[in-house]
Protein backbone atom coordinates (compact mmCIF):
# COMPACT_ATOMS: atom_id res chain seq x y z
CA UNK A 1 0.00 0.00 0.00
CA UNK A 2 1.48 3.45 -0.96
CA UNK A 3 1.47 5.45 1.84
CA UNK A 4 2.45 8.83 2.50
CA UNK A 5 3.39 8.73 6.09
CA UNK A 6 5.35 11.58 6.92
CA UNK A 7 2.47 14.01 7.89
CA UNK A 8 0.31 11.00 9.35
CA UNK A 9 -0.58 11.43 12.69
CA UNK A 10 0.17 8.65 15.44
CA UNK A 11 -0.70 5.89 13.20
CA UNK A 12 0.73 4.70 10.21
CA UNK A 13 -2.12 2.64 8.94
CA UNK A 14 -3.70 3.66 5.32
CA UNK A 15 -7.61 3.81 5.61
CA UNK A 16 -9.40 3.06 2.08
CA UNK A 17 -12.58 4.83 1.43
CA UNK A 18 -14.25 4.16 -1.88
CA UNK A 19 -17.22 7.11 -3.47
CA UNK A 20 -20.38 6.89 -4.50
CA UNK A 21 -18.80 6.46 -7.89
CA UNK A 22 -16.38 4.20 -7.42
CA UNK A 23 -13.03 6.04 -6.95
CA UNK A 24 -10.37 4.65 -3.84
CA UNK A 25 -8.96 7.24 -1.58
CA UNK A 26 -7.00 6.88 0.94
CA UNK A 27 -5.47 8.45 3.99
CA UNK A 28 -3.80 8.09 7.41
CA UNK A 29 -6.47 6.53 10.33
CA UNK A 30 -5.76 9.72 12.35
CA UNK A 31 -6.90 11.71 9.55
CA UNK A 32 -10.01 9.29 9.00
CA UNK A 33 -10.43 9.29 12.63
CA UNK A 34 -12.00 12.81 12.27
CA UNK A 35 -15.09 11.47 10.22
CA UNK A 36 -17.32 10.43 13.47
CA UNK A 37 -18.91 7.69 10.71
CA UNK A 38 -14.83 6.28 9.54
CA UNK A 39 -14.25 6.31 13.33
CA UNK A 40 -17.17 4.03 14.14
CA UNK A 41 -16.65 2.16 11.20
CA UNK A 42 -12.57 2.01 12.07
CA UNK A 43 -13.64 0.45 15.41
CA UNK A 44 -16.23 -1.89 13.80
CA UNK A 45 -13.22 -3.57 12.23
CA UNK A 46 -14.90 -2.16 8.66
CA UNK A 47 -11.52 -0.86 7.49
CA UNK A 48 -10.71 -3.21 4.70
CA UNK A 49 -8.43 -3.40 1.79
CA UNK A 50 -11.67 -3.26 -0.24
CA UNK A 51 -12.02 -0.15 1.39
CA UNK A 52 -15.34 1.89 3.40
CA UNK A 53 -17.95 2.17 0.88
CA UNK A 54 -19.28 5.92 1.41
CA UNK A 55 -22.60 5.40 -0.65
CA UNK A 56 -23.28 9.22 -0.95
CA UNK A 57 -20.04 11.02 -1.04
CA UNK A 58 -19.22 11.13 -4.95
CA UNK A 59 -15.52 11.63 -5.92
CA UNK A 60 -14.94 15.29 -5.87
CA UNK A 61 -15.97 16.12 -2.83
CA UNK A 62 -14.56 12.74 -1.17
CA UNK A 63 -11.26 14.20 -2.34
CA UNK A 64 -11.27 16.95 -0.59
CA UNK A 65 -12.20 15.64 2.34
CA UNK A 66 -9.29 13.67 2.47
CA UNK A 67 -7.50 16.66 2.12
CA UNK A 68 -8.98 18.53 4.68
CA UNK A 69 -8.85 15.38 6.83
CA UNK A 70 -4.98 14.82 6.01
CA UNK A 71 -4.32 18.40 6.50
CA UNK A 72 -6.18 18.75 10.15
CA UNK A 73 -5.40 15.14 11.63
CA UNK A 74 -1.41 15.86 10.95
CA UNK A 75 -1.63 19.45 12.73
CA UNK A 76 -4.12 18.38 15.98
CA UNK A 77 -2.60 18.67 19.02
CA UNK A 78 -0.31 21.20 21.19
CA UNK A 79 -0.45 23.55 17.69
CA UNK A 80 2.17 26.71 18.32
CA UNK A 81 0.65 30.26 16.94
CA UNK A 82 2.41 29.69 13.59
CA UNK A 83 0.52 26.20 13.24
CA UNK A 84 -2.63 27.50 13.96
CA UNK A 85 -2.63 30.43 11.88
CA UNK A 86 -1.37 28.25 9.00
CA UNK A 87 -4.77 26.23 9.03
CA UNK A 88 -6.85 29.20 9.41
CA UNK A 89 -5.15 29.91 6.15
CA UNK A 90 -5.58 26.61 4.90
CA UNK A 91 -9.33 26.47 6.00
CA UNK A 92 -9.90 29.91 4.32
CA UNK A 93 -8.36 28.73 0.93
CA UNK A 94 -9.64 25.17 1.13
CA UNK A 95 -13.37 26.56 1.34
CA UNK A 96 -13.12 28.95 -1.75
CA UNK A 97 -15.24 26.69 -3.60
CA UNK A 98 -17.91 27.27 -6.26
CA UNK A 99 -21.51 26.88 -4.79
CA UNK A 100 -21.88 23.32 -6.20
CA UNK A 101 -18.93 22.57 -4.47
CA UNK A 102 -20.36 24.34 -1.15
CA UNK A 103 -23.36 22.28 -1.38
CA UNK A 104 -21.69 18.63 -1.63
CA UNK A 105 -19.24 19.63 1.06
CA UNK A 106 -22.02 20.88 3.29
CA UNK A 107 -24.33 17.67 2.73
CA UNK A 108 -21.20 14.98 3.04
CA UNK A 109 -19.26 16.73 5.62
CA UNK A 110 -22.63 15.77 7.85
CA UNK A 111 -22.98 12.86 6.58
CA UNK A 112 -19.72 11.41 7.67
CA UNK A 113 -19.78 13.64 10.78
CA UNK A 114 -16.35 16.08 10.13
CA UNK A 115 -17.27 18.38 12.69
CA UNK A 116 -14.52 21.26 12.01
CA UNK A 117 -15.62 20.72 8.10
CA UNK A 118 -19.16 21.12 8.67
CA UNK A 119 -19.18 24.38 10.69
CA UNK A 120 -16.44 25.74 8.24
CA UNK A 121 -19.22 25.35 5.47
CA UNK A 122 -22.28 26.23 7.23
CA UNK A 123 -20.04 29.51 8.35
CA UNK A 124 -19.01 30.07 4.32
CA UNK A 125 -22.73 29.67 3.15
CA UNK A 126 -23.65 32.09 5.87
CA UNK A 127 -21.23 34.90 5.17
CA UNK A 128 -22.21 34.30 1.52
CA UNK A 129 -25.43 34.80 2.35
CA UNK A 130 -25.12 37.62 4.39
CA UNK A 131 -22.58 39.49 2.06
CA UNK A 132 -25.31 39.35 -0.70
CA UNK A 133 -28.15 42.10 -1.85
CA UNK A 134 -31.43 40.02 -1.96
CA UNK A 135 -31.01 39.88 -6.28
CA UNK A 136 -27.46 38.82 -5.59
CA UNK A 137 -28.67 35.70 -3.16
CA UNK A 138 -31.17 34.70 -6.18
CA UNK A 139 -27.94 34.44 -8.72
CA UNK A 140 -25.93 32.80 -6.49
CA UNK A 141 -28.07 30.21 -5.10
CA UNK A 142 -29.86 29.49 -8.19
CA UNK A 143 -33.51 31.01 -6.55
CA UNK A 144 -36.33 31.92 -8.60
CA UNK A 145 -38.43 34.71 -7.83
CA UNK A 146 -42.01 33.46 -7.47
CA UNK A 147 -43.88 37.06 -6.08
CA UNK A 148 -45.40 39.38 -8.10
CA UNK A 149 -44.31 42.72 -7.49
CA UNK A 150 -47.32 43.77 -6.03
CA UNK A 151 -46.63 40.81 -3.22
CA UNK A 152 -42.93 41.74 -3.27
CA UNK A 153 -43.52 45.09 -2.40
CA UNK A 154 -46.22 43.88 0.34
CA UNK A 155 -43.60 41.36 1.91
CA UNK A 156 -41.18 44.64 2.15
CA UNK A 157 -43.59 46.58 3.62
CA UNK A 158 -44.69 44.23 6.28
CA UNK A 159 -41.13 43.60 7.00
CA UNK A 160 -39.71 47.49 6.85
CA UNK A 161 -37.34 47.45 9.45
CA UNK A 162 -35.24 44.92 8.11
CA UNK A 163 -34.93 46.73 4.72
CA UNK A 164 -34.93 49.92 5.88
CA UNK A 165 -31.51 49.38 7.60
CA UNK A 166 -29.85 48.98 4.25
CA UNK A 167 -28.61 52.24 4.07
CA UNK A 168 -25.83 53.03 6.41
CA UNK A 169 -23.81 49.81 6.64
CA UNK A 170 -21.02 51.09 8.07
CA UNK A 171 -22.26 51.57 11.25
CA UNK A 172 -23.82 49.00 12.22
CA UNK A 173 -20.36 46.31 11.39
CA UNK B 1 -31.61 12.42 -11.87
CA UNK B 2 -28.20 13.25 -9.61
CA UNK B 3 -30.09 11.69 -6.17
CA UNK B 4 -28.74 8.73 -5.27
CA UNK B 5 -30.24 5.54 -3.38
CA UNK B 6 -32.17 7.13 -0.14
CA UNK B 7 -35.55 6.59 0.13
CA UNK B 8 -38.36 8.42 -1.46
CA UNK B 9 -39.94 8.17 1.37
CA UNK B 10 -38.52 9.90 4.00
CA UNK B 11 -37.08 13.32 1.92
CA UNK B 12 -36.32 15.33 5.32
CA UNK B 13 -33.66 12.99 5.39
CA UNK B 14 -32.56 12.63 2.10
CA UNK B 15 -29.14 12.82 0.87
CA UNK B 16 -28.18 14.23 -2.30
CA UNK B 17 -24.69 13.03 -3.86
CA UNK B 18 -24.36 16.13 -5.79
CA UNK B 19 -25.67 19.33 -6.18
CA UNK B 20 -29.09 19.58 -7.21
CA UNK B 21 -29.44 21.11 -11.31
CA UNK B 22 -29.16 24.56 -12.38
CA UNK B 23 -32.22 26.42 -12.00
CA UNK B 24 -32.91 24.30 -8.30
CA UNK B 25 -32.34 26.46 -4.85
CA UNK B 26 -29.51 25.37 -4.24
CA UNK B 27 -30.06 26.08 -0.42
CA UNK B 28 -33.50 24.74 0.15
CA UNK B 29 -32.57 21.94 -1.37
CA UNK B 30 -30.17 21.17 1.27
CA UNK B 31 -31.22 19.17 4.42
CA UNK B 32 -33.56 21.12 6.66
CA UNK B 33 -31.47 21.18 9.86
CA UNK B 34 -27.99 21.93 7.72
CA UNK B 35 -30.20 24.96 6.22
CA UNK B 36 -31.25 25.95 9.95
CA UNK B 37 -27.56 25.73 10.74
CA UNK B 38 -26.23 28.08 8.21
CA UNK B 39 -29.20 30.85 8.98
CA UNK B 40 -28.51 30.85 11.98
CA UNK B 41 -25.03 32.49 11.79
CA UNK B 42 -26.78 35.05 8.96
CA UNK B 43 -27.34 38.61 11.41
CA UNK B 44 -30.15 39.20 12.00
CA UNK B 45 -31.16 41.42 10.01
CA UNK B 46 -29.81 40.03 6.80
CA UNK B 47 -31.95 36.73 7.64
CA UNK B 48 -35.01 38.60 7.75
CA UNK B 49 -34.42 39.81 4.00
CA UNK B 50 -34.49 36.64 2.95
CA UNK B 51 -38.13 36.46 3.14
CA UNK B 52 -38.66 38.13 -0.31
CA UNK B 53 -36.09 35.73 -2.07
CA UNK B 54 -39.11 33.39 -3.04
CA UNK B 55 -42.45 31.82 -1.71
CA UNK B 56 -40.42 29.36 -0.31
CA UNK B 57 -38.29 31.88 1.71
CA UNK B 58 -41.11 33.84 2.99
CA UNK B 59 -41.94 32.21 6.41
CA UNK B 60 -38.28 30.07 6.06
CA UNK B 61 -36.43 32.08 8.60
CA UNK B 62 -39.04 31.96 11.40
CA UNK B 63 -38.15 28.25 12.02
CA UNK B 64 -34.59 29.04 13.12
CA UNK B 65 -33.80 28.38 16.73
CA UNK B 66 -31.47 29.87 18.91
CA UNK B 67 -31.00 33.06 17.16
CA UNK B 68 -28.41 35.64 18.27
CA UNK B 69 -30.90 39.03 17.82
CA UNK B 70 -29.19 42.42 17.37
CA UNK B 71 -32.03 44.65 16.60
CA UNK B 72 -31.73 48.81 16.52
CA UNK B 73 -33.37 50.45 19.34
CA UNK B 74 -36.22 51.73 17.49
CA UNK B 75 -37.01 48.36 16.51
CA UNK B 76 -41.00 47.50 16.81
CA UNK B 77 -41.15 43.98 18.84
CA UNK B 78 -43.50 42.49 16.18
CA UNK B 79 -40.20 40.69 14.44
CA UNK B 80 -39.37 39.14 17.59
CA UNK B 81 -42.99 37.71 18.25
CA UNK B 82 -42.55 35.54 14.46
CA UNK B 83 -38.72 34.32 16.10
CA UNK B 84 -38.77 30.58 17.07
CA UNK B 85 -38.03 29.34 20.45
CA UNK B 86 -36.09 29.29 22.08
CA UNK B 87 -33.79 32.65 21.59
CA UNK B 88 -30.08 32.42 22.17
CA UNK B 89 -29.47 36.03 23.22
CA UNK B 90 -30.78 39.58 22.48
CA UNK B 91 -29.10 42.71 22.33
CA UNK B 92 -30.17 45.88 21.26
CA UNK B 93 -27.25 47.78 19.33
CA UNK B 94 -26.67 50.87 19.59
CA UNK B 95 -27.73 51.39 23.01
CA UNK B 96 -31.48 52.12 24.35
CA UNK B 97 -32.41 55.87 24.18
CA UNK B 98 -34.97 57.20 26.60
CA UNK B 99 -37.88 57.29 24.24
CA UNK B 100 -37.69 53.85 22.84
CA UNK B 101 -38.33 52.29 27.05
CA UNK B 102 -41.51 51.51 26.08
CA UNK B 103 -40.79 49.58 23.14
CA UNK B 104 -38.03 47.51 25.44
CA UNK B 105 -40.49 46.65 27.37
CA UNK B 106 -42.54 44.87 24.88
CA UNK B 107 -39.44 43.41 23.61
CA UNK B 108 -39.09 41.99 26.86
CA UNK B 109 -42.65 40.46 26.93
CA UNK B 110 -42.00 38.79 23.28
CA UNK B 111 -38.34 37.62 24.27
CA UNK B 112 -39.84 36.29 27.81
CA UNK B 113 -42.55 33.53 25.80
CA UNK B 114 -39.22 33.44 23.02
CA UNK B 115 -37.23 31.65 26.01
CA UNK B 116 -34.50 34.10 25.69
CA UNK B 117 -31.23 33.01 27.20
CA UNK B 118 -28.69 35.67 27.12
CA UNK B 119 -30.02 39.69 27.23
CA UNK B 120 -27.96 42.56 27.22
CA UNK B 121 -30.13 45.63 27.52
CA UNK B 122 -27.68 48.88 27.72
CA UNK B 123 -29.45 52.10 28.27
CA UNK B 124 -27.83 55.71 26.85
CA UNK B 125 -26.85 57.14 30.37
CA UNK B 126 -29.09 59.95 31.79
CA UNK B 127 -27.88 63.01 33.97
CA UNK B 128 -30.92 62.88 35.76
CA UNK B 129 -31.10 60.34 38.40
CA UNK B 130 -34.26 61.12 40.50
CA UNK B 131 -37.01 59.94 37.68
CA UNK B 132 -37.27 56.65 36.79
CA UNK B 133 -37.32 57.25 33.25
CA UNK B 134 -36.16 54.05 32.18
CA UNK B 135 -37.45 51.40 33.67
CA UNK B 136 -37.71 47.94 32.53
CA UNK B 137 -41.00 46.25 31.55
CA UNK B 138 -42.27 43.44 34.43
CA UNK B 139 -41.64 40.91 31.77
CA UNK B 140 -38.00 40.83 32.77
CA UNK B 141 -39.07 39.00 35.53
CA UNK B 142 -40.56 36.06 33.68
CA UNK B 143 -37.81 35.70 31.40
CA UNK B 144 -37.02 32.28 33.63
CA UNK B 145 -34.79 30.86 30.54
CA UNK B 146 -32.13 33.25 31.08
CA UNK B 147 -28.69 32.13 31.62
CA UNK B 148 -26.74 36.02 31.11
CA UNK B 149 -28.18 38.90 31.90
CA UNK B 150 -26.76 42.62 31.06
CA UNK B 151 -28.50 45.94 31.86
CA UNK B 152 -26.92 48.98 31.94
CA UNK B 153 -27.89 51.85 33.16
CA UNK B 154 -31.94 51.51 34.22
CA UNK B 155 -34.35 51.03 36.95
CA UNK B 156 -35.19 47.56 37.88
CA UNK B 157 -38.96 47.05 38.39
CA UNK B 158 -40.27 45.41 41.67
CA UNK B 159 -40.50 41.61 40.83
CA UNK B 160 -44.29 40.46 40.61
CA UNK B 161 -45.15 38.23 43.73
CA UNK B 162 -44.13 34.14 43.64
CA UNK B 163 -41.64 35.31 41.42
CA UNK B 164 -38.67 32.63 42.82
CA UNK B 165 -36.00 33.76 40.48
CA UNK B 166 -34.17 33.04 37.34
CA UNK B 167 -32.91 29.64 37.91
CA UNK B 168 -30.27 29.14 34.86
CA UNK B 169 -28.40 32.29 35.50
CA UNK B 170 -24.85 31.90 35.29
CA UNK B 171 -23.41 35.66 34.49
CA UNK B 172 -25.55 38.39 36.27
CA UNK B 173 -23.83 41.89 35.20
CA UNK B 174 -25.71 45.46 36.52
CA UNK B 175 -24.17 48.74 35.63
CA UNK B 176 -25.64 51.80 36.85
CA UNK B 177 -28.83 50.03 37.80
CA UNK B 178 -31.13 51.19 40.53
CA UNK B 179 -34.07 49.95 42.74
CA UNK B 180 -36.13 52.22 43.57
CA UNK B 181 -38.70 50.90 45.68
CA UNK B 182 -39.14 49.17 49.34
CA UNK B 183 -37.88 45.96 49.37
CA UNK B 184 -35.48 46.43 46.08
CA UNK B 185 -32.48 44.91 48.33
CA UNK B 186 -34.18 42.10 49.38
CA UNK B 187 -34.85 41.35 45.64
CA UNK B 188 -31.57 41.35 44.35
CA UNK B 189 -29.92 39.32 47.35
CA UNK B 190 -32.59 36.71 46.62
CA UNK B 191 -32.15 36.91 42.54
CA UNK B 192 -28.54 35.89 43.72
CA UNK B 193 -29.46 33.38 46.03
CA UNK B 194 -31.71 31.82 43.20
CA UNK B 195 -29.13 31.21 41.13
CA UNK B 196 -27.23 28.43 42.42
CA UNK B 197 -24.59 27.91 38.82
CA UNK B 198 -24.22 31.66 39.46
CA UNK B 199 -20.27 32.17 37.89
CA UNK B 200 -19.63 35.69 36.90
CA UNK B 201 -21.87 37.91 39.15
CA UNK B 202 -20.34 41.91 38.38
CA UNK B 203 -22.22 45.24 40.36
CA UNK B 204 -20.91 48.18 39.20
CA UNK B 205 -22.81 51.26 40.99
CA UNK B 206 -25.90 49.27 42.00
CA UNK B 207 -28.22 50.77 44.60
CA UNK B 208 -31.57 50.03 45.69
CA UNK B 209 -32.60 53.13 47.39
CA UNK B 210 -36.08 53.66 48.80
CA UNK B 211 -35.77 57.35 49.19
CA UNK B 212 -33.12 59.98 47.41
CA UNK B 213 -32.66 63.78 49.30
CA UNK B 214 -30.78 66.51 48.80
CA UNK B 215 -28.84 66.32 51.75
CA UNK B 216 -26.93 63.60 53.38
CA UNK B 217 -30.09 61.18 54.32
CA UNK B 218 -29.64 57.95 51.90
CA UNK B 219 -31.96 55.36 52.80
CA UNK B 220 -30.24 52.26 51.37
CA UNK B 221 -30.76 48.58 51.48
CA UNK B 222 -28.73 46.29 52.19
CA UNK B 223 -28.10 42.87 50.32
CA UNK B 224 -26.14 39.89 51.05
CA UNK B 225 -23.93 38.24 47.85
CA UNK B 226 -24.44 34.50 48.77
CA UNK B 227 -23.46 32.25 45.82
CA UNK B 228 -21.61 29.36 46.47
CA UNK B 229 -19.84 28.53 43.20
CA UNK B 230 -19.40 32.15 42.43
CA UNK B 231 -16.01 32.40 40.69
CA UNK B 232 -15.67 36.09 39.04
CA UNK B 233 -17.08 38.95 41.34
CA UNK B 234 -16.94 42.62 40.32
CA UNK B 235 -17.86 44.87 43.37
CA UNK B 236 -17.21 48.50 42.91
CA UNK B 237 -18.83 51.51 44.18
CA UNK B 238 -17.54 54.87 42.79
CA UNK B 239 -17.72 57.60 45.07
CA UNK B 240 -18.49 58.07 48.56
CA UNK B 241 -21.93 56.81 48.59
CA UNK B 242 -22.43 52.98 50.20
CA UNK B 243 -24.92 51.15 48.51
CA UNK B 244 -25.19 48.50 51.26
CA UNK B 245 -23.75 45.74 49.03
CA UNK B 246 -21.79 43.25 50.97
CA UNK B 247 -20.35 39.55 50.85
CA UNK B 248 -22.42 37.95 52.99
CA UNK B 249 -20.23 35.42 53.73
CA UNK B 250 -17.08 33.43 52.19
CA UNK B 251 -16.78 32.66 48.26
CA UNK B 252 -15.14 29.34 48.06
CA UNK B 253 -14.80 29.35 44.51
CA UNK B 254 -14.06 32.14 43.29
CA UNK B 255 -10.97 32.72 41.19
CA UNK B 256 -11.09 36.37 40.01
CA UNK B 257 -12.55 39.82 41.98
CA UNK B 258 -12.59 43.35 40.63
CA UNK B 259 -13.23 45.34 43.77
CA UNK B 260 -13.64 49.28 44.45
CA UNK B 261 -15.17 50.01 47.71
CA UNK B 262 -13.92 53.54 49.20
CA UNK B 263 -16.99 54.04 50.62
CA UNK B 264 -16.18 51.04 53.22
CA UNK B 265 -12.84 52.10 53.78
CA UNK B 266 -11.81 52.06 58.02
CA UNK B 267 -14.64 50.18 58.52
CA UNK B 268 -15.26 46.01 59.74
CA UNK B 269 -16.70 45.43 56.37
CA UNK B 270 -14.15 46.60 54.40
CA UNK B 271 -11.52 43.80 56.37
CA UNK B 272 -14.71 41.42 56.14
CA UNK B 273 -15.15 41.44 52.08
CA UNK B 274 -11.83 40.78 51.41
CA UNK B 275 -11.25 38.08 54.10
CA UNK B 276 -14.64 36.82 52.18
CA UNK B 277 -12.84 36.58 49.06
CA UNK B 278 -9.19 35.35 50.07
CA UNK B 279 -9.55 32.20 47.82
CA UNK B 280 -8.79 34.54 44.84
CA UNK B 281 -5.50 34.04 42.82
CA UNK B 282 -6.52 37.46 40.84
CA UNK B 283 -7.09 40.56 42.53
CA UNK B 284 -8.01 44.24 41.28
CA UNK B 285 -8.29 46.22 43.74
CA UNK B 286 -8.87 49.93 42.96
CA UNK B 287 -9.29 52.73 45.61
CA UNK B 288 -9.05 56.64 44.76
CA UNK B 289 -8.36 57.12 48.43
CA UNK B 290 -4.82 58.06 49.18
CA UNK B 291 -4.88 56.90 52.60
CA UNK B 292 -5.22 53.21 51.41
CA UNK B 293 -2.36 50.46 52.34
CA UNK B 294 -2.12 47.74 50.54
CA UNK B 295 -0.11 46.06 53.26
CA UNK B 296 -3.59 46.03 55.27
CA UNK B 297 -5.24 44.09 52.08
CA UNK B 298 -2.61 41.37 51.78
CA UNK B 299 -2.30 40.51 55.11
CA UNK B 300 -6.54 39.65 54.91
CA UNK B 301 -6.10 37.92 51.58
Amino acid sequence: MAAATDDAGDSNEMIRVVSSDGEHFEMPEAAANLSLVLRHMIEDDCADAAGIPLAVVAAKPLAKIVDYCTKHAAKSSGLTIEEAEELKRFDAEFIEVDTDMLYDLLVAADFMGVEGLSKLAVQRTADLIKGKTPEQNRETFGIVNDFTPEEEEEICKENEWAFQITKPPSRLC
Amino acid sequence: MATSGSSPSSPKRQRVAEAPPAGTDKLMSLPAEILDRILAQVPFQKLVRTCCLSRAWRRRWESVTKLRIELPPGSSARVLWRCAPPVHGFHAVPDIRKRDIYRAARWLRALARRGVRELTLRFVPSSAVSRPCRLLGPALFSCAALVRLHLEHCYMPPAPQGFSGLPNLVSLTLIHVLLMFVGGGAQLESLIAAAPRLDELNFHDVFSITTVSDDEDHNVETRAIRATNLRKLVLSILGPIDNACRVAEALPMLEEAYISIDCLLGTQDFVDTFERIATVNKLWFISLDETVKVDEISRNC
